[in-house]
């Protein structure tokens, strides 16, 4: 089965093994989601899936969960 | 006060003005100027600032990583300031968001240009700031940008408790390797060190880039 590419994303950005991502990771709970991690994962994002994600959902996003609900707000599947 | 841009993507060369200075000159010239880069500036400290930067400093979770057992007063933060005045070693920049917003402060200290060295820390930023814009980042790459290309130092070393394993993984990222451990108020810290020749903030940059461009619309 194919790789989420959601999963994807993360792991590459927090530079995590991908079977490590999971739907309840989440920022509080894993070291290399610090601060610059966060923003990589933003500038990833907006890149891959063509948005500019408004300030409350860069502060929001804070699990993969989050970071899904706030994509299907800008109209895109992830 | 003179104002000058620091853009660390472009990887700018130190100015004419600093470039003939001796390392002490060096960081008294860097103690006059302004600092302007893509989302932040760095002015350097003046007891002006030692109001929100006491607030700041005393914030529970600052007071942890620096190892601070009590609130900082007043009156120790103004005998800090006069002490901090006083050395020749020691840069010291408030973090202001590119609106000129108070965002915290960063510093490099017990500079030592003969042996090629110093210390990286105390960065403290507004984290309601810092989580929504790159200014950990920024603030990062332009200090160790002034202080392995434009100080000239050979090697940047820093001590982080264990517990803050967000500031261990930031320090990871900028290619600090673990250099054993210390005892600092009592507390135990992790030591790291980045050699400069080893200083390759390329990764980073598209992330600055982006957010750059961003701040540009």
């Amino acid at each position: 089965m194919p790789a989420d590419p959601l999963h994807t994303v993360f792991a590459a950005n927090l530079n995590l093994p991908l079977e490590s991502i999971t739907e309840e990771l989440a920022y509080r709970g894993v070291p290399q989601w610090d601060s610059i991690s966060h923003m990589a994962l933003v500038a990833a994002l907006e890149n891959r899936y063509q948005v500019m994600l408004e300030t409350q959902d860069v502060l929001g996003l804070s699990s993969v969960a989050s970071a899904r609900a706030i994509l299907r707000k800008y109209g895109v599947t992830p | 006060m003179d104002s000058l841009a620091l853009d660390v993507t472009a990887a700018p060369p130190p100015p004419a003005a600093l470039a003939p200075l001796a390392w002490r000159a060096r960081v008294a010239w860097l103690r006059r100027h302004r600092l302007a880069g893509s989302t932040l500036t760095f002015v350097p400290y003046a007891p002006a600032f030692a109001q929100p930067l006491l607030e700041l400093r005393n914030r529970p979770h600052n007071q942890f990583n620096l190892a601070q057992d009590a609130p900082l007063t007043p009156e120790q933060q103004r005998a800090w300031s006069e002490a901090y005045a006083a050395r020749d070693n020691d840069l010291c920049w408030i973090v202001l968001t590119a609106g000129g917003e108070f965002a915290g402060a960063t510093r490099l200290y017990d500079i030592d240009g003969d042996a090629g060295r110093a210390e990286k820390g105390g960065l403290v930023l507004r984290e309601e700031l810092a989580r929504g814009t790159p200014l950990a980042l920024e603030s990062e790459l332009m200090l160790l940008h002034l202080a392995c290309r434009w100080l000239g130092l050979a090697r940047i070393v820093t001590s982080v408790r264990p517990e803050n394993t967000k500031m261990c993984s930031i320090n990871d990222r900028l290619g600090f390797r673990p250099a054993g451990e210390t005892t600092l108020r009592g507390r135990r810290y992790l030591r790291a060190e980045l050699a400069a020749a080893g200083f390759d903030p390329a990764p980073l940059l598209p992330i600055l880039r982006h957010w750059k461009t961003r701040h540009a619309r």
